[in-house]
């Protein structure tokens, strides 16, 4: 094996294996920073220069891109809220807090340090588990995946926000969102209001952006802050070696997080999304000196980003080994491999070893090299959290729409997208937690369609008394022992010390302004009550889930609006009249500006229908620049042809995106010269 | 103030410049396609072979049509083939410069489905691609003492096939083949993809599935084969232009459906049930991809992919490059062709079509 070893990291070194591995972690890091893009994107992007390269700088290019994004896409969960990737949403619950409180450059440095160590163990552990790394990922069949995902949703459900109910009605929307569309083993379509673009499931990156990066970017225009609400000479420490000394003053957390990682790596279909909640869960499950999590507190940066570096070793085991790629990215990996001449099968684990422990050892360095660019760059990155946040917002937004227009080329990204800015603002302001929605949302069609072949494989419920399953499910009935005696244990302080200490409103889940929450909770109610009686008539299989979580989802969610009904009335107990509850609660959200903020991007719609994406943004940014923002009109100008060049370079030129055909399109653009390229508009 | 000033005076030149680059050169009739993008949108995924494949003869196609137009390939998988399929019936500009690349839904056309807002013979042909034809594979250990061949199949007390659902056609076929063999089986579809019922079909959580023969040959037998895991059944074949079913070049030792028939009942298949497979593969199974534009696509622009498209796939570069890629060379049919075979399922006997429809209800139920 250790031939195999040092002939791998050989092969990596030849050039010009090297220099296209670098190649592919500079471009990774561009891609993983831009919210949208991603590491599906740039591996689709980069595949077809592949097929006439050698087998190994064609892999090291690709495998440079792939790992890399996922510690870039850190800079986007940082500064702006929005998880870059699936594996990456439980870095916003800290990391953001920490932005906001000047610290950006700390949960930086933590983050790119434990991420370069999260590789390199992630691999380590990947080389000594290869001889039971074949028995561990065939033990995994669908009702083992359909109890790792009923894991996930409930460390995600029992962890994001103060309360557990509300994260648990969250991810139960986020499961019946998850079943608008085709059924998983019936070809019928659910809750699709006879709407072909509804035929399909939601695609998961326009809500990923609305529900996230909507509501964060509405926060700095309404209130006219920066990222971060302190001013720069206020933000004392922070810095960037402040989170290098965190990644080693914490380094026991690392390594356990990073065994996390690789094993859960490894099992095909699911370790992605919900690795992150694992290590994140097992963070704050283990920490027992003086827990922040949620705001701010960096042993919740340094959980997930080392645990979701170690994933991608792991996650290349079963697709080389047994051709069974785990994600829509080592699908991708795994047909360029095809394309290359390099067959998957056992041989990769022992003739081959020494091509499996090449790709391993290309994962190792570009993890450390994209840790050593990023942390020389963090600094200057961490510097965008002091700048004006009108000058952030409407080229964020820009990069928001398209990335949301990546995927489906639909105008129904872009309405789902704003769509779910609504709701995450009313989520956010309402004291709802967002991870558990997004969670569900990847995790429902998953955890139906692995609970289906479950019940047909077993003829009925003989899968439950599988040993890993029983295992699994121990865990989780542990998990939720633990949070319900955490919330009780902490109440009780709450009332031996006699004062409310955590009456903050930052952080995920953390708001308390009932009378947006009330709202919300009474259309959850009226949404889960009308989905279970829409099911009624359907066959058996495709009613099973949605009926299973409307009816005690509709249950929780009455629960809830009784909740919240009781504190508006305390409210209105502590004020004069009802009139300044509302306009109290109206103030705290913002509520007017917001709306005003919500027309400007329904504007930026209806004024594509006419225009075309590429006029309709560049217009939303100069009329945001000046109208809103205050700025000259030469500076307005002047952003809005940036960004308008910036469009049609990077999102026409290079990623060559089918646009909104237009008005303008269809009747003014035919009529030009033809010496007018067309691609301008 | 004044570095903001020269940045937007620099960003207003980049602008003019990127307005300027296109000046008229000449006056001269060129070719349709010069200086245009022909963007393929396909209806899979991009890690599907499908897209592979469509990159692959799009880097031909590009060479060979007049006026070397690039060409680039647009992902749009979802609704089951039909979000890519309508985006190019209803919103595709006509002039030739978006189109269609990749399989069709000629079941849902026939039985009916929900969302298909058009007829394939709206469309606009180009031209076909007949790409590998399917082979079904087995577990050993689904028999007592090792399954040997297809026809062991008939002495399995309880075959679990996987596929995606009872509705695409060749898990359909599939389901009426073991039917007709007496086989006792039952389906468990939602394995979304052929990876995943590889996996499936690896860790043994269900029995029988079946494959494209270069995704056989590639994913299958080096995985599965090589070590005694599964052996190939029986292949389903295409069908020729006169109506004859041929067995795939690439799967020369693996019998098709009619011999292992033959080998278990002693004689050819007929009657109700092989005329639903045989039409299956008639419009299903035979030129699977196709090459289509919008509906009233622009004259030129027909002509001149037409024209490009049998020299593109012909040539020995197409043909060098497929073996190294797919390993396989997948054929060309041209236009007149590829609009026979999709006309083919408005052929389908009435009782052949009430036949599928009853069964893929009775399987749906199940």
């Amino acid at each position: 094996m250790l031939d195999a070893l040092l002939t791998g990291l050989d092969l990596v070194f030849e050039w010009p294996s090297i220099g296209f591995l670098m190649l592919g972690v500079v471009l990774g890091i561009w891609i993983g920073a831009v919210p949208g893009l991603g590491g599906i994107i740039g591996l689709v992007l980069l595949l077809p220069f592949t097929f006439g390269m050698e087998p190994i700088p064609a892999m090291a290019l690709l495998l440079g891109l792939w790992t890399v994004t996922t510690t870039s896409d850190t800079i986007s969960s940082v500064m702006l809220g929005i998880p870059g990737t699936a594996a990456s949403q439980a870095t916003i619950l800290d990391g953001y807090p920490l932005a906001q409180q000047g610290q950006a450059g700390r949960a930086f440095g933590a983050a790119f340090t434990v991420s370069a160590f999260g590789g390199v163990f992630g691999a380590i552990i990947l080389a000594v588990s290869l001889p039971i790394i074949a028995p561990l990922i065939l033990a995994f069949r669908s009702p083992e995946l359909f109890m790792l995902g009923m894991l996930g949703l409930t460390m995600v459900g029992t962890l994001s926000g103060s309360s557990v109910l509300k994260g648990l009605i969250a991810a139960m929307f986020g499961l019946m969102l998850g079943f608008v569309g085709m059924a998983e083993t019936i070809a019928m379509p659910r809750f699709h209001f006879d709407s072909v673009y509804l035929l399909d499931e939601l695609p998961i990156i326009p809500v990923v952006l609305g529900l996230f990066a909507l509501p964060e970017l509405l926060e700095l225009a309404v209130r006219n802050v920066s990222i971060s609400r302190i001013p720069k000479h206020q933000a004392e420490g922070g810095g960037i070696m402040d989170g290098i000394r965190d990644a080693f003053k914490y380094w026991w957390l690392v390594l356990r997080c990073s065994v996390i990682g690789a094993y859960i790596g490894m099992l095909p279909g699911l370790g992605a999304s919900i690795v992150d909640w694992v290590a994140y869960g097992h963070a704050v499950q283990s920490t027992k000196d003086n827990p922040r999590f949620g705001h701010g507190d960096i042993r919740g940066v340094i959980a997930p980003e080392a645990a979701n570096n170690a994933i991608k070793g792991g996650a290349l085991v079963p697709t080389v080994a047994f051709g069974i790629p785990g994600s829509l990215g080592t699908a991708i990996l795994l047909g360029a491999l095809v394309v290359q001449g390099i067959r998957p099968g056992p041989d990769m684990l022992t003739d081959n070893l020494h091509i499996t422990f090449s790709l391993v050892w290309m994962i190792v360095v570009a993890n450390v090299a994209v840790s050593i660019l990023l942390l020389f760059l963090a600094n200057q990155v961490a510097k965008v959290a002091f700048v004006p946040g009108h000058l952030i917002v409407p080229g964020v937004i820009a990069t928001v729409f398209m990335g949301a227009w990546l995927g489906g080329a639909s105008i129904g990204d872009w309405i789902t997208c704003l769509s779910m800015g609504v709701i995450g603002y009313t989520m956010k302001r309402g004291g709802w937690p967002r991870p558990p929605l997004i969670l569900a949302l990847i995790l429902g069609n998953i955890l139906e369609n692995t609970f289906q072949i479950s019940m047909r494989v077993a003829q009925g419920w003989g899968w439950l008394s599988r040993p890993i399953v029983l295992i699994i499910l121990a865990i989780i009935v542990l998990t939720l022992v633990f949070a319900v005696s955490g919330i009780v244990k902490k109440k009780q302080q709450q009332a031996k010390e006699g004062e409310q200490k955590d009456q903050s409103d930052e952080g995920e889940g953390n708001s308390k302004n009932p009378l947006i929450s009330l709202p919300f909770g009474i259309v959850l109610a009226i949404i889960f009550i009308w989905a279970g009686i829409e099911a009624q008539p359907w066959p058996e299989e495709v009613k099973q889930f949605p009926v299973t979580i409307a009816i005690p989802a509709a249950i929780l969610t009455l629960a809830a609006i009784f909740y919240d009904t009781r504190n508006i009335l305390a409210e209105r107990l502590l004020t004069n009249s009802w009139g300044e509850v509302f306009q109290q609660s109206a103030e705290k959200a913002v509520l007017g500006r917001s709306l005003i903020f919500f027309g400007y991007l329904i504007a930026l719609i209806l004024v594509t229908f006419v225009i075309g994406q590429k006029l309709a943004l560049a217009l939303f940014i100069g009329v945001y620049l000046w109208r809103w923002g205050g700025y000259s009109a030469r500076i307005s100008i002047g952003y809005a042809i940036g960004g308008w060049i910036f469009i049609v370079a990077f999102y026409d030129r290079i990623m060559n995106l089918l646009f909104h055909p237009s008005w303008l399109h269809s009747w003014i653009i035919p009529s030009l010269p033809e010496w007018m390229p067309t691609y301008l508009f | 103030m004044k570095r903001i000033h020269t940045f937007c005076i620099a960003l207003t030149a980049v602008a003019l410049a990127m307005t300027g680059v296109m000046m008229p050169t000449n006056a001269i009739a060129k070719p349709y396609y010069e200086g245009k993008t022909i963007t393929v949108v396909v209806g899979l995924g991009p890690s599907s072979g499908g897209t592979t494949l469509a990159r692959l003869i799009g880097n031909h196609m590009s060479k060979n049509i007049e006026g070397n137009p690039k060409i680039v390939i647009k992902n749009m998988p979802g609704g089951a083939l039909l979000k890519a399929h309508n985006f190019v019936h209803a919103k595709a500009p006509k002039d030739g410069t978006v189109i269609y690349y990749g399989p069709r839904q000629p079941l849902g056309e026939l039985i009916g489905m929900p969302g298909m807002n058009f007829k394939y013979s709206d469309f606009t042909v180009l031209g076909g691609v007949q790409v590998a034809d399917l082979v079904n594979y087995a577990r050993t250990d689904t028999l007592k003492g090792g399954l040997k061949s297809g026809a062991d199949l008939v002495k399995a007390p309880d075959v679990i096939l996987g596929g995606i659902s009872a509705r695409t056609i060749r898990v359909l076929a599939t389901m009426i083949q073991l039917d007709m063999l007496g086989v006792n089986f039952r389906l468990v579809p939602g394995y979304r993809g052929s990876g995943k019922l590889r996996a499936a079909i690896l860790n043994g959580e269900v029995q029988m599935g079946n494959d494209a023969a270069h995704a056989y040959l590639n994913r299958v037998v080096p995985t599965m084969v090589k070590d005694g895991t599964v052996i190939p059944v029986w292949q389903i074949p295409s069908m020729d232009a006169s109506g004859n079913l041929v067995k795939s070049s690439l799967l020369p030792n693996i019998p098709s459906f009619s011999e292992v028939y033959r080998q278990v009942k002693g004689k050819d298949p007929s009657g109700i049930q092989w005329e639903a497979v045989k039409n299956l593969v008639k419009f299903g199974q035979t030129v699977q991809h196709m090459y289509f534009g919008p509906p009233g696509m622009n004259e030129d622009a027909v002509a001149a992919f037409r024209k490009a498209f049998l020299p593109a796939m012909t040539s020995a570069a197409y043909e060098a490059d497929a073996m190294k890629t797919v390993k396989y060379v997948p054929a060309p049919a041209d236009y007149k062709r590829a609009t026979e075979v999709l006309s083919a399922n408005k052929a389908t006997p009435p009782e052949v079509v009430k036949f599928l429809k009853d069964y893929v209800a009775q399987h749906s139920k199940k």
